[in-house]
């Protein structure tokens, strides 16, 4: 809502300048976003009297003006065609400066000396007109243009929630400030001149649906003039951020802003009948609405009819065909209280936001509109010359009484921490214009304008925003169950990010939302969780992987210019269905170039890298090995691919990157990726295991060097030597692997060191070598191994 | 041997002196140490001859062996450490101990990450608990359970992601963990629900559709609008520092009273500047106490129990902490970012 400082001054007293208006507004949660001049200065523009229009010798269309300033004559060369003797008018003498930039000076015209200028409205920086001067309709002359019309001034910009429509007008914020000043608000005098014949005779009105619109009140007022408004019309509609149209539509915007409540004027003699009827519009009905479109209407739309045809689609916006225009002498003015969920639904489908509909769906006083027609009509008899027809008609079956509430004073010491007394209580409400009877619990008349008060506790809250939230007190006291349940998630992912961030690994964050044609090309099959309103395909549906968009921000890395990159990302995929999953993930990606660096010649990242940190992760959560199972590719995404196993469970997947996605993501380097279903891994985590005991005695080393043949698996070998189960056997450890020509066709050499320590003794060489026998001749008997002894 | 005169000893101390002077190896000194101290060394068998000497010359020559044997040890292998650490200098080669290190690679968390778990733990401190709750939704934990009715003008506070072919939407706050956490316990509960949350809102630097919230809220028989602005007074100390705080009266469904707080420009400290807007101060939550209608929705007694409860938006606070500009950075993860936290 926009209104201007001086606008609230005329309708509440008050002392405090513009920017401190602002801050008491905002501890009483009206949160006004600007404060700012509402017109460019205009130093030097004067109020001057056109004495003299004569012709210019040498050009048609421009005249020579004689402009009294009072004391002074000024001769002015003025090119406006509205230009008359006897008019007020904006005078800019030689030496200022209009809010354009323009430097006004001596000019001599085609021969004739010009001192100064006669302004439009335009060039003044007050309104749009640029077709001829402006003409005043008050002002002394000779006095300084912006103190006569009132132009210092200031727009204040106010952001409403939802829940204050009563102060999307200028009675609602100054009554705020009324409130917060202990003052009462100024209404305007409405002194209304009425004919004779009452409206009744030649419109009557009836309302189809009394839910959706239970009051329905009209004035007509005829013999009317339409013409532009008057200065103090407009600035009020540019303060509040409305183009000026004419006098009949300036009038009803002006009161909708001064009350908050939407009014519409229809041209009566185009209306097409003397009965207004409200229903619902039927299925596929036309409406050619004020900008022009024509509107296909639905069942849940309400529309205002002459009986037959629709003239205004209801509280939103008008007809065309019944539309105000210059040739318009007799009008229909509208004040009706529509459902607000009606036209919310109505404004959402057509996208129509107008003044009206924003109003409307935030609900209106249903008891304002005789007041607003009041309001309107005399000012349409003033303005536009109109005759006011005796009454309103008005389909009000059902007057809605105003909500009466109890609050118990002790209540709002309670909730709010604060000791406020009973009176002290009493005061704040009386000060919002409620009916307050004093007891051991108030009761309180709340008065229709204030739509959000339906309870208690908005009491509690209209009590407090004026004691002021900063007088509260800050309680710091210990309170609450204590019961510290700690996070068993929270902490495995803190856990998770020392280890992965220790190891080098940064943490990515990156977008729950993704393109379907993607995670299809990569293989990650639908359906996906889709939205029904995205903001564009690539955002279309929730992700099902972590992959691709670990592997986008990986590749857009190491193309911008980080070489290495290491990466994780921990985060919920997606699955749709009835409910939709939804699941924490794991997911590790890098692609590293050889380190730069003087002393360590590095490597590029490979295979085993990956295999080695999830050994790492596996071994600190799990407390056992993770095994990579082959598994056909993705068609695409992978060139090769391995399940995580543990514990009997498939728990994520892990690969290296296909050469069609690395050249497509711009990777330099291959890239390896991995993703773990973190819910299912801490699953397998388990309590935290118990401490296992070692020998304080020595340990005694043997290697052993194995031929196997190239296809047996090494984790084979391994596997069988943790099976042995050798009680001696204390750790052990691949230090060498050969697959050359000397190793022989189809063979690998493997070199193994075994460590063997007793837990009650010092081993004897022929112990460790009898227990050495044992483990390396079984390995070599289960796979026929050829065990090469020195 | 013969026995020596105090006289000798000195003499015999100055030669020694000039021999380990004069020696260049180790292997040398060893060769003296044996020569004078060692176990069969002039000094050693004249103190072994004591015995021969009168008794009233016995302590004299006593002391002057001694200490010349001591002095003699002394400077041997003074010497010997002297000559042993300029040949390790020698054979040390090139050094230069202003060469990098040997690198090791360590990550970076992420900043939102990072600021997340900073204030959770806080929290955690002050007896909250961590819930969580779905990110897909449905209308009423997001909304009707929130006293946010259908075809509410306050539905339009926050755009919203709709499924398709279904009512779920994705979560336009963390506010509906209240309403899940309430429908399985009673009070009193103190809960924290730090998580992702959505918005149907275009992209630019000030905003973005997912961010992250966390959600607060405390439900006891004799908790007060007083007791909020003193655990957010508590936190606004613990993660700021000294900053000067500001309550002012707003709107949401579900609490009534409703706030905001806002904090003096930790930037500016109040002056005004860019990251304020020139306002002296930054929006950092909104909180109030539970509407009763909330509690009424999941059978909470509201004559029985009150409650308070406070959002706040991680990524707004993970900006104005590192005094970030452009909220898309977060989700860009671009190492040279990330590598500054």
């Amino acid at each position: 809502m926009q209104t201007s400082y001086k606008w609230l001054l005329e309708w509440v007293d008050f002392s405090f300048p513009p920017q401190e208006l602002a801050e008491r507004l905002l501890g009483i949660g009206l949160a006004v976003e600007t404060v700012e001049p509402l017109f460019p200065k205009l130093d030097g523009v004067l109020v001057g009297r056109v004495e003299l229009v004569e012709k210019h010798p040498e050009a048609d269309r421009l005249s020579v003006c004689t402009v009294s300033l009072g004391l002074e004559k000024k001769r002015v060369v003025c090119g406006a065609p509205n230009v008359e003797s006897g008019q007020k008018v904006a005078y800019a003498p030689a030496g200022s400066k209009l809010p354009n930039g323009a430097q006004i000076g001596f000019a001599n015209i085609r021969g004739v000396e010009s001192a100064g200028m006669i302004c439009s409205e335009f060039e003044l920086g007050l309104g749009a007109d640029k077709e001829g001067i402006m003409v005043l309709d008050s002002g002394v002359v000779g006095k300084r243009l912006a103190d006569e019309l009132g132009l210092e001034d200031w727009k204040i910009s106010v952001e409403l929630t939802p829940n204050r429509p009563d102060c999307l007008s200028v009675a609602g914020i100054a009554r705020e400030i009324a409130a917060l000043v202990g003052g009462k608000l100024k209404r305007p005098k409405i002194s209304l001149k009425e004919a004779e014949e009452p409206a009744s005779r030649f419109v009557s009105v009836e309302t189809a649906e009394r839910e959706l619109c239970p009051r329905y009140a009209a004035r007509l007022v005829r013999k009317l003039k339409i013409g532009p408004s008057p200065f103090w019309l407009k600035k009020k509609l540019i303060a509040a951020g409305m183009r000026p149209i004419n006098n009949v539509v300036d009038v009803t915007n002006l009161v909708m802003l001064e009350f908050g409540h939407p009014l519409h004027a229809f041209d009566f003699q185009r209306f097409g009948s003397q009965k207004v009827r409200v229903r619902r519009a039927k299925e596929g009905e036309k409406l050619v609405t004020l900008d022009g479109v024509e509107r296909s209407l639905t069942s849940e739309d309400l529309l205002i009819t002459n009986g037959q045809a629709g003239t205004a689609l209801a509280g939103v916006m008008g007809g065309r065909d019944s539309e105000i225009s210059d040739g318009t002498s007799q009008v229909l003015l509208e004040a009706a209280y529509f459902d607000p969920r009606t036209i919310r639904r109505t404004r959402k489908r057509l996208g129509l936001a107008t003044e009206s509909a924003i109003r409307f769906e935030k609900g209106t006083d249903i008891n304002v509109p005789p007041l607003a027609l009041d309001r309107s009509a005399q000012l349409l008899s003033e303005l536009a010359g109109g005759e006011v027809l005796s009454g309103i008609v008005d389909a009000y079956p059902k007057p809605k009484e105003p909500t009466k509430l109890t609050l118990r004073p002790l209540l709002v010491s309670q909730i709010l921490g604060a000791e406020i007394s009973s009176p002290e209580v009493s005061d704040y409400l009386s000060r919002l214009e409620m009916s307050v009877t004093p007891g051991k619990e108030l009761s309180v008349i709340v008065p229709t304008f204030r739509v959000d008060i339906k309870e208690e506790a908005d009491l509690v809250e209209e009590v407090a925003r004026l004691y002021g939230y900063d007088r509260i007190p800050s309680l710091q006291r210990g309170s609450g169950p204590l019961a510290p349940r700690f996070s068993f998630f929270e902490a495995a992912a803190d856990r998770l990010r020392e280890l992965l961030v220790g190891s080098g690994f940064s943490e990515a964050v990156t977008s729950p939302l993704g393109n379907p044609k993607v995670f299809a090309k990569a293989g990650f099959a639908g359906p996906y969780a889709a939205l029904a309103n995205p903001l564009s395909e690539e955002l279309s549906v929730l992700r099902p992987t972590l992959l691709v968009s670990l592997a986008d921000v990986a590749g857009r890395n190491q193309a911008g210019g980080n070489p290495s990159v290491r990466m994780f990302e921990l985060s919920k995929t997606f699955r749709p269905g009835s409910p939709p999953e939804e699941g924490w993930r794991l997911g590790l990606v890098f692609s590293s170039a050889a380190a730069l660096h003087w002393r360590e010649k590095g490597r590029s990242a490979d295979f085993y890298d990956l295999a080695g940190i999830l050994e790492k992760l596996f071994a600190r959560f799990l407390h056992q090995p993770v095994r990579l199972t082959p598994r056909e590719s993705l068609p695409g995404f992978f060139e090769r691919e391995f399940e995580l196993i543990a514990g009997g469970q498939v728990l994520g997947l892990s690969g290296e990157l296909s050469p069609e996605w690395t050249k497509e993501l711009h990777f330099k380097k291959p890239c390896f990726l991995a993703e773990i279903d973190w819910e299912l891994f801490l699953k397998l985590a388990g309590p935290e295991k118990a401490y296992h005991p070692f020998s304080r005695f020595p340990a005694v080393e043997r290697d052993a060097a194995l031929v196997a043949p190239l296809e047996l698996l090494v984790s084979d070998i391994l596997d069988e030597i943790r099976n042995a189960k050798e009680s001696l056997l204390e750790s052990f450890e691949l230090f060498d692997l050969y697959t050359g020509p000397q190793a022989g066709e189809g063979k690998k050499s493997l070199a193994l060191s075994f460590r063997y320590r007793s837990a009650e003794k010092t081993l004897t060489d022929a112990e460790a070598d009898a227990a050495h026998e044992r483990l390396v001749g079984r390995l070599v008997s289960r796979f026929g191994l050829v065990w090469r002894r020195q | 041997m013969a026995l020596l005169s105090e006289g000798e000893i000195g003499q015999l101390v100055l030669a020694a002196e000039k021999e380990i002077e004069s020696a260049s190896t180790p292997e040398e000194l060893s060769t003296l140490k044996i020569k004078y101290v060692g176990r069969s060394g002039i000094l050693t068998l004249a103190l072994r001859g004591l015995k021969d000497i009168s008794p009233e010359d016995r302590p004299k020559v006593g002391q002057a062996l001694n200490s010349a044997k001591v002095s003699l040890e002394e400077k041997i292998d003074a010497r010997t450490s002297e000559l042993e650490a300029a040949a390790r200098k020698t054979a040390r080669g090139f050094f230069d101990h202003t060469l990098p290190g040997t690198p090791y690679f360590l990550g970076h968390p992420h900043p939102l990450v990072q600021v997340n778990r900073e204030i959770v733990r806080i929290f955690n401190f002050m007896g909250f608990e961590t819930a969580t709750g779905p990110e897909i939704e449905t209308d009423y934990y997001n909304f009707e359970a929130l006293n946010f009715p259908k075809d509410h003008p306050a539905r339009d506070m926050w755009d919203t992601f709709y499924l398709q072919d279904s009512e779920l939407l994705l979560r336009t706050h963390t506010s509906p963990v209240q309403a899940r956490v309430f429908e399985k316990r009673k009070p009193p509960i103190k809960i924290l629900a730090p998580g992702r949350v959505y918005r149907h809102e275009a992209i630019n630097a000030r905003s973005y559709y997912t961010f992250l919230q966390i959600e607060g809220f405390y439900v006891d028989a004799d908790v007060s609008f007083a007791d909020l602005k003193g655990v957010l007074h508590a936190f606004v100390s613990a993660f700021y520092g000294d900053v000067k705080t500001r309550f002012r009266p707003s709107f949401f469904p579900f609490t009534e009273p409703s706030a905001e707080m806002d904090i003096s420009c930790t930037i500016c400290g109040g002056k005004g500047c860019s990251v304020c807007k020139y306002e002296g101060w930054l929006e950092i939550l909104g909180c109030g106490m539970i509407h009763p209608q909330v509690f009424r929705n999941v059978g909470y007694d509201p004559e029985v129990w009150r409650g308070y409860a406070f959002g706040l938006g991680v990524d707004r606070i993970a900006m104005q902490k590192y005094r970030i500009d452009d909220i898309r950075l977060f989700y860009e993860n671009d190492l040279r970012f990330l590598e500054q936290f």
